[in-house]
């Protein structure tokens, strides 16, 4: 988990405290599986600052590394009219609304098809502790 | 809320960003609609499970994902932050986190925690959605705005990873990392500035 949370955390110890938090609290409620997922996918996003500090420097301009400077947007952005992203935005919300009957898929990723691994306390005692800060 | 995008996206106007804009109101007034639900069945929360309750926690989810900038509702935070000067980044990207999570948490944690089944997978679902979209988007940028536009798209995943936990500490880490993440982002935002 510290190596997880040094990685991803590319400023020295704010951010290292972010991450470790982070993956202390998915690493006790969903697994060490989790964990690692979310943690490589935060290394990949660690990337940022690199990108970031690479902008505020400047390009080391080679006839091999020559870009537009105008560049579109990712394909991740869908580039499409008004109607089509209204009747998309619909269907995002009809499809996630789905995930609420259908989250039995979650268990696959976990064994004793149970995620809560630390739980000595039951969940009822944990909501009363959160509401009346017992 | 409206008038701090009001204030970024003029500073910087052109036609390309009046269509941006045009779409970021409509769609964020859609997303309002479905806010009016939580109103109309917050009397009947207490007293049993119907699908009137559960329309209504998915559709608050919604609004407030909407408004955070998660997958799949992501697309209109890139757009934005693109056509943002930059002195009014830091207030677009960071305000909203500040506002809304608070109150989501509120919501969630003091007044729907009985129903925690329906809202912490979804947050979980959306959470690793909106993690892996923003990390992925990264990779595919090189323009400052929209690395940085990705990147609270990733820490907006965090978080909402973070409040799908229930724990005891759940509360506290969460606050700990909206904290940290706004000293972090002004602390980028400066040194832009500065340049």
């Amino acid at each position: 988990m510290i190596m997880l949370s040094s990685a991803a955390g590319f400023t020295p110890m704010l951010s290292f405290f972010m991450k470790f938090s982070l993956f202390s609290i998915i690493s006790l409620n969903y697994g060490i599986i989790f964990a690692i997922i979310i943690g490589v996918l935060n290394i990949i996003g660690s990337v940022a600052y690199l990108k970031m500090l690479r902008n505020l420097i400047g390009y080391n301009i080679t006839p091999f590394s020559f870009r537009k400077k105008t560049k579109p947007y990712s394909p991740l952005v869908l580039d499409i009219d008004y109607n089509t992203g209204l009747i998309l935005n619909i269907l995002c919300v009809i499809v996630c609304f789905g995930f609420l009957f259908y989250n039995e898929f979650l268990y696959f990723f976990s064994y004793n098809n149970n995620f809560a691994y630390m739980d000595t306390l039951s969940t009822q005692q944990i909501y009363i502790r959160i509401l009346y800060n017992e | 809320m409206a008038s701090f995008y009001i204030l970024g996206v003029t500073m910087y106007l052109s036609w390309s960003n009046f269509n941006t804009n045009l779409s970021y109101f409509t769609f964020n007034e859609l997303s309002e609609y479905s806010n009016v639900n939580i109103t109309s069945s917050n009397s009947k929360i207490y007293g049993y499970l119907n699908i009137e309750l559960v329309f209504s926690i998915f559709f608050f989810l919604i609004y407030f994902l909407f408004k955070l900038g998660s997958a799949p509702f992501y697309t209109w935070v890139v757009d934005v932050y693109n056509s943002c000067s930059t002195g009014v980044l830091f207030l677009v990207s960071v305000l909203p986190k500040l506002i809304y999570f608070p109150i989501l948490i509120f919501l969630l944690f003091f007044n729907f925690i009985i129903f925690y089944v329906y809202w912490s997978n979804l947050l979980f679902i959306f959470g690793l959605m909106t993690v892996f979209v923003g990390s992925m988007g990264i990779l595919l940028t090189d323009k400052l705005k929209e690395i940085y536009s990705w990147s609270s798209i990733l820490h907006t995943g965090n978080i909402l990873l973070i409040l799908s936990c229930i724990s005891l500490n759940t509360l506290s880490f969460c606050f700990f990392y909206l904290i940290s993440y706004t000293i972090l982002s002004f602390g980028f935002l400066c040194i832009i500035m500065s340049l």
